[in-house]
């Protein structure tokens, strides 16, 4: 039997300032091999789980398991993520971020990097400084999706880009991941990222309201996720 | 890891400190030249000597930037690397808080006993040859004999080393400030700085109480500039190993358990 690529149990995190809770007592558990959209409006825990499974926080209580190991070295090294922010050093030029990425995780596929660099037309020797948004996030999603990894983690990624950018977006992360990897996108935007998911987990005020299929929403409830989260969300 | 992490960091500023290191050293040589003529023509006023105070000047500048920009460059790259939004990246990568840690200390410390030893060598080019002994009369011999049984004992030897370990708890503690500073949710520099002060407060008054306590020697005595007692030597390694144990294990206890990435 496989490793879940994701565990989580009575997983909880507060926030110092003003007692907010992040995540409260979730349990979730993630198979291997699918595309798992993490659905909910803002503030509702959706960057603070990213960060859980990243290590870039420390929860309150509970445990969490990437690919069964605790959060640290080993399980960095089978998660690719993609923050919401840019996080490259804007000085650097585009090669040289291939040269780290390709220093620090062994499963960084350089070729496909430049291919994937070339189709879009950006010169490796250009300074990510130079420019525009959308390309930069472009280039960052390259950086991430060129790993094999276990487990894809993408914060909204595709917040704030154009509708062609999306499609480029979404066609990139179908394309260029492992089948037998696990992808996991946080994104409000349910309508663009609805045909590509596989599984949906919806979270509100920092707990899991619903973990379901697709297919499972369309049987049972007989009803898109978008008009699911639209019900589950409503104000 | 930790040797690519050390990469990185030194590649990081190398453009930086090379170009100051490259101006230091070039005005270190155009002054030496022109120092030399003044030297020569000391009767009398010429051009020859504004353009010598002009580049002594331009030297001092450069000296002194070298030292505190070589400071400037290293804290930043600590800050912007590990807790502004390259954080996002150094966290992530397959590797442990403390190699962070470490890596940012030797690649610090690389960095600035490079650049001291860049300001020693131009000095050497600006002062070799122009200056001589016969210049400063009897006070160089009096000079030379004072310091020659440090020059030549193990006394040197000793008082390197603490200066070389003080060096590299000195960059631990402003490592630990900042540490200290991105816990706060606003105004993480100024905390920072607060901290770090507040450190420096507690711990000379801690080295003044323990001096005064424990070491029996008349510190004040000449002698005592030139040697000093094993107790000195032994309770100044005891305070550094301490204040490492603290500043580098609290930098990575907070690194670990309490990152707070804007």
């Amino acid at each position: 039997m496989t490793t879940p690529i994701l565990e989580c149990h009575n997983l909880t995190k507060c926030y110092d300032h003003a007692g907010k809770v992040g995540l409260k007592n979730v349990e979730l558990t993630l198979g291997r091999g699918k595309i798992i959209g993490l659905l909910g409006p803002n503030g509702s825990g959706k960057t603070t789980l990213i960060k859980l499974i990243t290590g870039l926080l420390m929860p309150q209580s509970g445990e969490l398991y990437v690919a069964g190991y605790h959060v640290g070295p080993l399980s960095k090294r089978v998660v690719s993520y993609l923050p919401e922010l840019t996080y490259l050093n804007m000085n650097q030029k585009v090669k040289h971020l291939f040269d780290y990425f390709e220093d620090f995780y062994p499963d960084f596929r350089r070729e496909r990097a430049e291919n994937m660099l070339g189709r879009l037309g950006i010169s490796p020797e250009e300074r990510l400084k130079t420019m525009s948004k959308g390309t930069k996030e472009k280039v960052q999603l390259i950086l991430v999706m060129s790993r094999d990894a276990e487990f894809y983690v993408l914060d909204e990624p595709i917040a704030g880009v154009d509708p062609a950018a999306r499609d480029y977006i979404l066609e990139t992360i179908l394309s260029n991941r492992n089948p037998e990897s696990s992808v996991l996108l946080s994104t409000h935007l349910i309508h663009d990222i609805e045909p590509v998911l596989d599984e949906v987990v919806m979270i509100k005020e920092g707990q899991i309201q619903l973990v379901s299929t697709v297919e499972g929403i369309k049987e049972r409830y007989g009803c898109s996720v978008d008009e699911m989260f639209r019900e589950v969300f409503k104000c | 890891m930790l040797g690519k992490l050390i990469k990185y960091d030194l590649k990081a500023n190398r453009n930086l400190f090379l170009l100051m290191y490259g101006i230091l050293l070039a005005s270190a040589l155009g002054t030496r030249v022109v120092i030399s003529d003044v030297v020569q023509e000391l009767e009398g006023y010429s051009n020859v000597g504004l353009v010598a105070a002009f580049l002594m000047m331009s030297y001092m500048v450069a000296l002194v930037t070298v030292s505190t920009m070589g400071y400037v460059l290293v804290i930043r790259r600590f800050y912007h690397n590990l807790f502004g939004s390259e954080g996002y990246l150094s966290f992530t990568l397959p590797v442990t808080a403390a190699q962070h840690f470490i890596a940012k200390t030797l690649s610090g410390l690389i960095w600035l006993f490079g650049s001291m030893m860049v300001q020693i060598i131009s000095l050497l080019i600006l002062f070799s040859g122009v200056f001589s002994r016969d210049m400063f009369g009897e006070n160089m011999d009096m000079l030379i004999e004072l310091y020659e049984p440090m020059i030549n004992g193990q006394d040197l030897i000793l008082q390197l080393v603490l200066a070389i370990l003080n060096s590299v708890v000195s960059l631990m503690m402003i490592y630990f400030a900042v540490c200290l500073g991105q816990m706060a949710r606003r105004r993480r520099i100024l905390t920072a700085v607060i901290c770090y002060f507040g450190m420096s407060f507690i711990f000379s008054m801690i080295e003044g109480v323990v001096t005064e306590a424990f070491i029996t020697m008349d510190i004040y005595a000449l002698e005592s500039l030139i040697h000093y007692d094993v107790g000195y030597y032994l309770m100044n390694v005891l305070l550094v190993v301490l204040k490492m144990i603290i500043f580098g294990g609290g930098s990575i206890l907070i690194m670990q358990k309490k990152l707070n990435l804007e």
